[in-house]
């Protein structure tokens, strides 16, 4: 039945150009797909490079031994005095593991110094505006502002980049699948003289856009892989863990949608 | 067959295949859209890395350590460096203390600003008023829109956080000020206390320098306050570097480890012992971060548009060859009727680019309506509360894509035009002459 339909498909000279049209969206998508966590990725590798240095450095003076820097990496210090409600406030944000209050002893007077110590080093501009919000004000303890302040703008960079690409691969596969519907009126015309029923006309449309989407997406993801390959992992030397489930759900709704919505177009009217 | 009677066909097969055009019209109306977007993130990036770079502290090699018997020789040897713009000395700075000044206080700020050094070299860019001049005494150059923070508070992510908690934010137009007097107070650890008079001679644009609460001031004023307030000061024992551009930072700190004139930190000297090789976690490793910032934004920028173009090709030809085949029963109908394969090309061309024209136009006023109508909505759901907008990850979000400067670079507008014509002109020629090819039975066939 799919090699019936995928030689049907392929019948078509206008179909292959279209394939070939998603064969590239769909690398170009699962690229897209690809930066946030290459993005995530790159800066986690900074900032393990910036808590080792620190934790090699630091180990090799006496005073210093006990300091974790890993740890300390994910780290926002509160240098405020905080109520206890306050103290419940904190502990109930999200991302925030605990709260420990250190004692430091300066020329004869008790210092109090907050520790808020969170899930992940990422989640700290999250935190922060939390904090803001209730008033206090909280900076990195050891992490440097500026490694968070460029993690910020090229995440935000990277997310516009990834959502514009998602929208206009969607667009452009919806424009394509009304395309090949249109190109299909003769099709339709004799099945509807055949006397197939309108349901049935727009479920062999359906299998036929789904099958090209399916095949642009199989071809699509090889040349990703290569992309993938030859880019990521040669060029800038990292290994990504990519959300799987996430992105079969992208790539399955950027199948699904277009081939549902250009079935219901007007060109099924006899 | 005479040129404008061409012209007078192609408009009329225009309006005849309103339908048939759409196909090729959509795709230029999505792409021009999606290149006028990226052309906003481009200026928006482009702003940032500007500002990264224009910031002396980025641009600044500090903790370098002297003996005090070879000030005069050090600094010497320091700035014969190619690159460097400024020496600075541990008392020129910072103002140790708060600076206040009561002028700049609003009912956000509660007027404490923070003072830098500068020299003729490191003067920032100026928007209105002139630059620092060699026999400038107590003169500032202050940012084009102020809000002089708590405590002096740096820039960065602060300022971002302020923004966000305060979209009505009352600023001062620095601009306003320029040619008046500005009193300073500074108050010391030590108790003492001191005023100053500068005069404003410049402002730069605090929107580029991603800083509102920096005034600029040369470095001999700063160490002459320095040691009015602090009398007891012990000799200095550290200086600054800066350099002149973000990536030469690098080839300066080379240069001084070469001539035997950096040496690391306290902390870092007692951690290295016996291990020269590992790497060091201070300014310049800072300065490293943000040149890999900008250069991963280039990345960015370059993957985008290389994204881009592709989608953009890609569709137009499919399109376009998809009009082609719709079209090639009509094509035969011409060929019948008499007109040459010539006169056919140039008709479809002419079409064609009718079709370009028209989409380019319809997808700028998309564009800007698009742009105003988003807009308003984002205004409207950020201002909605104002606290809450930190609560809201996609309300941030909206204040982040709100926040970016839109403004279009009309050579980019032209340029992308033109291109799209020419592109479609070529792809035209080249679809065409395979069809052309064809005999009129089978083009009536198909």
């Amino acid at each position: 039945m799919m090699k019936n339909q995928i030689k049907s498909v392929l019948r078509n000279k206008s179909n292959i150009i279209y394939i070939f049209t998603f064969v590239i969206l769909f690398a170009i998508l699962n690229v897209a797909l690809t930066i946030r966590p290459l993005v995530d990725q790159y800066f986690d590798n900074i900032v393990e490079e910036y808590s080792n240095t620190l934790q090699t450095q630091l180990n090799k003076i006496s005073s210093y031994e006990n300091i974790k820097i890993d740890e300390l990496a994910k780290t926002i210090q509160i240098s405020k005095e905080l109520t206890d409600e306050q103290k419940t406030e904190i502990e109930n944000i999200k991302h925030v593991e605990r709260l420990e209050i250190q004692k430091i002893d300066l020329e004869g007077e008790e210092v109090h110094i907050q520790y808020l110590y969170l899930d992940d080093w990422k989640n700290f501009e999250y935190v922060n505006n939390r904090l803001d919000a209730l008033g206090i004000s909280g900076s990195p303890a050891v992490l440097d502002e500026q490694i968070l302040e460029s993690y910020s703008t090229i995440r935000n960079i990277a997310n516009t980049i990834q959502y514009l690409l998602i929208i206009v691969s969607l667009l452009v596969i919806i424009v394509c699948c009304r395309n090949i519907v249109k190109n299909e009126q003769k099709n339709i015309k004799l099945l509807q003289i055949f006397g197939y029923k309108k349901s049935k006309i727009k479920q062999i449309l359906f299998v036929e856009q789904i099958t090209m989407l399916i095949i642009g997406l199989i071809f699509g993801i090889v040349l990703y892989e290569l992309l993938y390959f030859l880019l990521v992992h040669e060029m800038l030397n990292i290994s990504v863990e990519n959300n799987a489930v996430m992105m079969v759900a992208i790539n399955a709704i950027i199948i699904l949608l277009p081939a549902f919505l250009s079935i219901h177009i007007k060109t099924l009217k006899s | 067959m005479k040129i404008n009677k061409i012209f007078k066909i192609s408009i009329h097969r225009v309006k005849q295949n309103k339908k048939r055009n759409l196909i090729i019209a959509i795709p230029i109306i999505l792409i021009t859209i999606l290149l006028l977007t990226i052309n906003i993130i481009q200026y928006s990036m482009e702003n940032y890395i500007k500002s990264l770079e224009n910031n002396l502290t980025m641009r600044t090699i500090s903790s370098i350590r002297y003996s005090v018997f070879e000030y005069e020789e050090i600094i010497e040897k320091i700035e014969s460096i190619e690159h460097v713009d400024m020496v600075i000395g541990e008392y020129e700075e910072n103002i140790y203390g708060y600076k206040y000044c009561e002028q700049l206080k609003t009912k956000d700020a509660d007027g404490y600003v923070k003072i830098n050094p500068i020299n003729t070299k490191t003067c920032p860019d100026i928007t209105n008023g002139r630059k620092l001049q060699e026999d400038d005494k107590y003169v500032l150059i202050i940012p084009s829109k102020i809000y002089a923070d708590s405590e002096g508070t740096p820039t960065g992510f602060r300022d971002i956080y302020i923004e966000k908690r305060n979209l009505n934010i009352e600023y001062i137009n620095g601009e306003d000020l320029i040619g008046k007097k500005l009193i300073i107070s500074f108050e010391a650890s030590n108790g003492n206390t001191l005023e100053k008079q500068f005069e404003i001679i410049g402002t730069y644009d605090s929107n580029l320098y991603n800083d509102m609460s920096t005034l600029y001031t040369p470095k001999e004023i700063i160490k002459e306050i320095n040691l009015e307030l602090n009398p007891d000061l012990l000799p200095e024992l550290e200086i600054s570097v800066v350099v002149d551009k973000i990536e030469n930072v690098e080839l300066v700190k080379n240069e001084l480890i070469s001539k035997g004139l950096y040496e690391k930190s306290a902390i870092l000297q007692e951690a290295q012992k016996g291990d020269s090789s590992e790497t060091e976690v201070n300014i310049s490793r800072v300065t490293n971060i943000n040149v890999e910032t900008i250069n991963i934004m280039k990345k960015l920028i370059i993957f985008l548009l290389f994204a881009s173009i592709l989608i953009f090709l890609s569709f137009l030809i499919t399109t376009n060859i998809n009009k082609a085949y719709l079209s090639s029963t009509e094509i035969g109908v011409l060929k019948a009727e008499g007109y040459t394969n010539k006169d056919i090309q140039k008709m479809t061309i002419i079409e064609n680019i009718i079709v370009c024209i028209i989409s380019i136009m319809v997808s700028f006023i998309v564009f800007i309506l698009i742009i105003n109508i988003s807009n308003i909505i984002m205004d409207y759901i950020i201002k909605k509360d104002t606290i809450g907008l930190t609560m809201n990850e996609i309300r941030e979000q909206l204040f982040y894509i709100r926040q970016i400067p839109k403004k279009i670079n009309p050579l980019f507008v032209l340029g992308i035009s033109v291109v799209i014509i020419i592109i479609e002109v070529i792809n035209t020629i080249f679809i065409n002459k395979k069809i052309l090819r064809k005999n009129i039975r089978e083009l009536l066939k198909s």
